[in-house]
């Protein structure tokens, strides 16, 4: 990491062109697969991912069940086409941290009481990555949920705020994940005013954190409109199935 | 105005997880409700519906939940040491035990129960037993009930059944007379066509279709009565 990258141009626009506070174009689908209970697809800038939701179903093994709740199984994939490089299929070690970081921020979503001793298994399969797939994932993986008729306790929507030559930037890219001073993805319920998901990794100030809070917060609520409008579409009457 | 638009804007507004669709100070939370602080949210995709102080919202997709006394129409999964497991159409499989099965006395050490009700086996059947904390429980005793040995077997989200049976029968009984077969309707969202005839069971399916995607859309009976009368003309 020898080299310096520039994370802004001359005009203090983004490498993409978008101002500080701008998110990456999104286009949501919900309903995208016939054979699954749920599914939604999501473009958000480079970003393309699939999450498909399975049940509830009866536990296997059985053992896993609970006798109280429904059990929720995540898996967070990237495909091997979905980098410059090739990534190994194999399930790799941030792979399954992300699984268990994404169930952990779905669970207190999901309304598992109602369906004790079964399971819900949630796919997020990543086609393309740049940056942000767990926030997209978490996204598209929601309204799966809500596509599948799984009560809810509200939407979540997942957007990463971070810190990139020193100013604090919204939904980062890959460049800026990468090459950023902060990143810190998170997921936050306009419902019940509550967040599900927080992370950090970098350094940023007590300040930055605060105001990097808010900007999350705002930018949420915008793909949180997007996925109520996506949700709409589904099962308005004029759509077509897909 | 096209029809597709015409019946946009005859469809009742649909809300979605989380949408705020009334306070508790004037409604008593129903179903798919949450309740948060003094203000109700859905939980589901679903449309609004009030009964007096009842607020409801009906889901556009949902999950069966067994009741005792419901009639269903399941099928068999595979024998265990005691009986069946059904699939009802449901998150819970659901148990038959042999003493439920009617036609005949069972020895374990003499009969091979997978022989009795194989796999696959369509049957009709009523939840004996239904609690949270088992699997529900299953009879094949009484009338009506048992196992359906022809027939064509469709399927509908759970919460549309009662839009397919229509207010004290009305809708099924306007499909069965238009059409001229039987229907029998499993509460699990599970209809079974008592017809071999393929024309008729096309047309059946293409009905309970339409219920199921319009149900939520005003003048529903006089579009099924359309297109039945349509098609038989």
């Amino acid at each position: 990491m020898g080299e310096k990258v520039s994370l802004f141009k001359e005009d203090g626009k983004r490498t993409d062109d978008r101002t500080l506070e701008e998110l990456r174009p999104i286009n949501i689908r919900v309903g995208v697969l016939s054979n699954a209970q749920g599914s939604a697809y999501i473009e958000q800038g480079k970003n393309k991912i699939l999450a498909a939701v399975y049940g509830p179903r009866e536990a296997l093994p059985k053992h896993i069940s609970m006798p109280d709740r429904c059990v929720l199984r995540c898996r967070y994939h990237m495909a091997p086409f979905s980098t410059s490089e090739r990534k190994s299929p194999v399930p790799s070690r941030r792979e399954i941290e992300l699984s268990m970081v994404l169930r952990n921020a779905l669970e207190p979503l999901v309304m598992t009481s109602l369906f004790p001793r079964t399971v819900i298994d949630i796919f997020i399969e990543v086609l393309q990555a740049d940056g942000g797939t767990r926030c997209a994932g978490l996204t598209a993986a929601v309204l799966a949920l809500a596509d599948a008729g799984i009560p809810l306790r509200g939407l979540v929507a997942a957007c990463a705020v971070g810190k990139a030559e020193g100013k604090v930037v919204v939904d980062l890219n890959d460049l800026e994940d990468k090459y950023g001073e902060a990143d810190m993805p998170i997921a936050y319920n306009p419902t019940l005013d509550g967040i599900t998901l927080l992370q950090m990794d970098g350094i940023m100030s007590k300040e930055e954190v605060e105001q990097a809070l808010s900007l999350a917060i705002t930018a949420t609520q915008k793909i949180h409109k997007m996925q109520v409008d996506a949700l709409r579409e589904r099962f308005s009457i004029g759509r077509r199935d897909v | 105005m096209s029809r597709s638009n015409d019946q946009q804007q005859r469809q009742r507004p649909i809300v979605v997880p989380g949408e705020h669709v009334g306070d508790s100070k004037f409604y008593i939370p129903g179903l798919n409700i949450l309740k948060f602080s003094e203000r109700m949210f859905s939980t589901t995709v679903g449309l609004v519906r009030t009964d007096g102080k009842r607020l409801d919202v009906i889901a556009l997709k949902s999950f069966y939940q067994p009741k005792t006394g419901d009639l269903v129409v399941g099928i068999v999964k595979e024998p265990t040491m005691a009986g069946w497991t059904v699939d009802i159409n449901s998150p819970f499989l659901a148990f038959l035990p042999l003493s439920e099965y009617p036609e005949k006395r069972i020895r374990l050490s003499r009969d091979n129960i997978g022989r009795i009700l194989e796999s696959r086996t369509v049957l009709i059947g009523v939840v004996k037993d239904a609690s949270i904390f088992s699997s529900p429980v299953l009879t094949l005793r009484g009338r009506g009930l048992g196992v359906v040995s022809n027939g064509s077997l469709l399927s509908i989200t759970a919460s549309k059944v009662p839009r397919l049976i229509g207010k004290k029968g009305s809708m099924l009984s306007i499909i069965e007379r238009e059409t001229g077969v039987r229907l029998t309707v499993g509460q699990n969202g599970r209809v079974i066509v008592h017809s071999e005839d393929v024309k008729v069971i096309e047309k059946v399916r293409e009905v309970i279709k339409m219920v199921e995607r319009e149900s939520h859309i005003y003048g529903l009976t006089e579009r099924v009565e359309a297109l039945l009368v349509g098609r038989k003309s």
